[in-house]
């Protein structure tokens, strides 16, 4: 039987501001994740994808709102709804894309792993030595000598391992990661991804992985959900879903990715932008770029529901049939 | 056919400390070299892709071939002419940029009208009275409707301003258009748009382009060519569908094997690449890639390789190139798989998970 869930987010949604101002970037957001699985979620900018990482973790800014249930296995086995800033650093921990602008620059990078060890009331000596312990764990040379330096003092790659020891020094059972290797070269990313599927295999780590890169999530992840205009569009197992999309946007998505495996004669991108949050259209919020887009598109307001005949594959497109079929119609007709 | 650009041997190097101050302490002032030896040649109207990792000197050679940095020493020539200390206004007009970051490189408080009007009436391109057909005409190149003129680069989406990068650079009549990772920042649709936007208006106009990029699958869809870069050194060079069939140097099979794949499901750290590359301070005696190489000889800690190949066409820096491809581990090699591989992987990969919850 496969795993019990360990993270369960349920219909939510992000209001930014209030009153007549308020936007709604994220909507009806519902995800789980099992122990030990890692979720990736894609989608392109201002799709809503880190603001949903960051309710999870309760770091959303100060003006947004969430509305919606979150549940978290304190204990491993029993979902119980949460208080995200009560969680975080006890079994969620998580990891940003700067890590120049997430540690503490005055702060040497053995205290900063140190620290939340300190919190939980480790006694300083045992907390510096599980430090440095722990920085050669994620393959920081010369550990001891290391942690004594500063976060300006290391490269892009030594400092995203940093973050990463201190995330795991909290023994957290689930890692969010919002994007951590965008920054990074190929090389110190293939570096990172290692870093994150070895941890997980040692301790059952649960990770969500937030990024743009689908080749990244292809990698790293088993299952896979494609946000767009703050609502996840598609879910399924990752291999599922890249080899036969069941959204348009995912379609266009996999299409648009050039690949080094052979040589394209042409990309097909897909044409103008995503909606303004602050005017969703009515019906689906993709039909004005899509390729397939039927008159009852705009009319019905799309929710994910199971693709028939599948299992755990879900799809909020109400016409997923026309993918493939070579029944594309002019974009924005 | 004629080369558009052609560099031998370029050296830029860049002061790290006050010339007075290392002279007072005794010693030469130290300085990074940032291009060591750089040498390319780009036919017109062809497509030439450079990749390489952060700090190996791909920026500094596009902003030394548009004349952003002076050559320490080594010669530039544009069609033939070479640019020296007096620059032709009109052959440094040819050579235009596109910047990775639209919105640091537009001015912000003009209109994209003004933007455009203004190169083309600084360097008297058209006659007055034509200026805003001809920016309408710059629009429909990049494919914007006219009604962008009165915007602010602020009121366009990042693709939309990308747009008008380009069209600033049309607007000067270049001729080698140089993309510093121009795509870098865009969405993957939007830059499917703006890579296919390239390649036409390379078509289209003869435009010779060069593409400086870390990404090795938006270099091998825009390119004929490819130069890859380690360290200020070209360390292999060749026909981009060569090189990606079977690459020569050891540095290019590890950007390789580290890059992710959407259809195909790699072994993490595949790449075997430890570490980062060395400071281009102190730079290793012999081959600059030696420290970080799974192939390294004695040899290599002691003589810095030259390009060489048996294929005229097809160039590495490497003594040891015959084992980077005698080696079993090259990835790229084996026959794509197509998605019916990245399911059985994936599938293995659930199995685990499994195994583990068990």
């Amino acid at each position: 039987m496969s795993a019990p869930t360990l993270l369960e987010v349920l219909d939510m949604s992000i209001v930014l501001g209030s009153g007549e101002h308020a936007v709604t970037p994220v909507s009806g957001v519902s995800l789980h994740v099992r122990r030990g699985e890692a979720l990736g979620i894609v989608g392109e900018s201002g799709c809503g994808k880190s603001l949903t990482l960051r309710a999870i973790a309760g770091l959303l800014p100060r003006n947004a709102r969430a509305s919606g249930a979150l549940r978290f296995a304190v204990d491993g086995e029993h979902l119980v709804p949460y208080e995200p800033a009560r969680v975080r650093s006890r079994g969620i921990a998580m990891i940003f894309q700067e890590p120049m602008t997430a540690l503490n620059p005055t702060m040497r990078v053995g205290d900063l792993i140190a620290e939340p060890m300190r919190v939980r009331g480790v006694k300083r000596s045992s907390a510096r030595e599980r430090a440095i312990e722990l920085m050669s764990r994620v393959g920081i040379p010369e550990s001891a000598r290391r942690a004594r330096s500063w976060p300006h003092e290391l490269s892009g790659g030594l400092r995203q391992r940093v973050m990463i020891a201190a995330a795991l020094a909290t023994e957290p059972q689930l890692i969010l990661c919002d994007e951590p290797t965008t920054a990074l070269d190929v090389c110190i990313q293939d570096q990172v991804l290692a870093l994150l599927a070895e941890q997980r295999r040692e301790r059952q780590l649960s990770i969500v992985f937030v990024t743009h890169d689908l080749a990244v999530v292809a990698q790293l992840c088993e299952r896979l959900a494609v946000m767009y205009a703050g609502q996840i569009v598609e879910t399924g197992a990752t291999a599922d879903v890249l080899r036969a999309p069941a959204h348009p946007y995912t379609e266009g998505l996999l299409k648009s990715a050039p690949s080094f495996d052979e040589r394209q004669d042409r990309l097909s991108g897909i044409a103008g932008q995503p909606p303004d949050p602050r005017r969703f259209p009515a019906g689906c919020r993709f039909a004005d770029r899509c390729r397939y887009a039927q008159p009852d598109c705009r009319a019905v307001d799309p929710a994910l529901g199971e693709l028939a005949g599948t299992a755990g594959r879900q799809t909020s497109c109400i016409h997923p049939e026309l993918l493939g079929s070579g029944k594309a119609v002019a974009a924005g007709g | 056919m004629a080369s558009a650009i052609q560099l031998t041997d370029a050296v830029v190097r860049f002061p790290v400390e006050n010339a007075i101050v290392a002279r007072l302490r005794g010693r030469s002032p130290l300085s990074v070299t940032a291009l060591d030896g750089v040498s390319l040649s780009v036919e017109k109207g062809s497509s030439l892709g450079i990749v390489g990792e952060s700090g190996c000197g791909k920026s500094t050679l596009a902003r030394a071939l548009v004349g952003l940095v002076p050559l320490t020493s080594g010669r530039l020539e544009i069609e033939g002419q070479a640019v020296g200390v007096s620059r032709d206004p009109s052959l440094r007009r040819r050579v235009q940029m596109v910047f990775q970051d639209p919105s640091s490189s537009l001015n912000p408080s003009r209109s994209v009208g003004h933007i455009l009007a203004e190169l083309l009436r600084v360097h008297r391109l058209v006659p007055a009275d034509a200026i805003t057909t001809r920016c309408e005409e710059l629009l429909d190149l990049v494919q914007l409707p006219h009604s962008v003129l009165g915007m602010k680069p602020r009121h366009l989406s990042g693709g939309q301003r990308q747009r008008v990068g380009i069209a600033r650079a049309l607007a000067l009549e270049a001729e080698i258009l140089i993309a510093d990772e121009a795509v870098a920042a865009l969405d993957v649709s939007v830059q499917a748009l703006i890579l296919n936007l390239l390649a036409d208006l390379r078509e289209q106009l003869g435009l010779t382009l060069i593409f400086i990029s870390h990404d090795l699958s938006v270099v091998r869809y825009i390119s004929h060519t490819l130069a890859v870069m380690y360290l200020g050194r070209i360390v292999e060079e060749g026909s981009a569908e060569a090189i990606f069939e079977e690459c020569h140097h050891p540095y290019t099979r590890a950007l390789m094997a580290a890059a992710p794949e959407l259809y195909r499901l790699k072994e993490p750290g595949a790449s075997a690449l430890k570490g980062e590359p060395p400071s281009p301070i102190n730079l290793p005696a012999g081959c600059r890639f030696a420290p970080r190489c799974p192939l390294r000889q004695q040899r290599c800690q002691e003589q810095d390789p030259q390009l060489t190949g048996d294929q005229a066409d097809h160039r590495a820096a490497c003594f040891y190139q015959d084992l980077v491809t005698a080696d079993g581990g090259v990835h790229h090699n084996i026959s794509v798989p197509g998605p019916s591989l990245a399911s059985t992987a994936a599938a293995s990969q659930h199995e685990t998970a499994e195994d583990r919850s068990r």
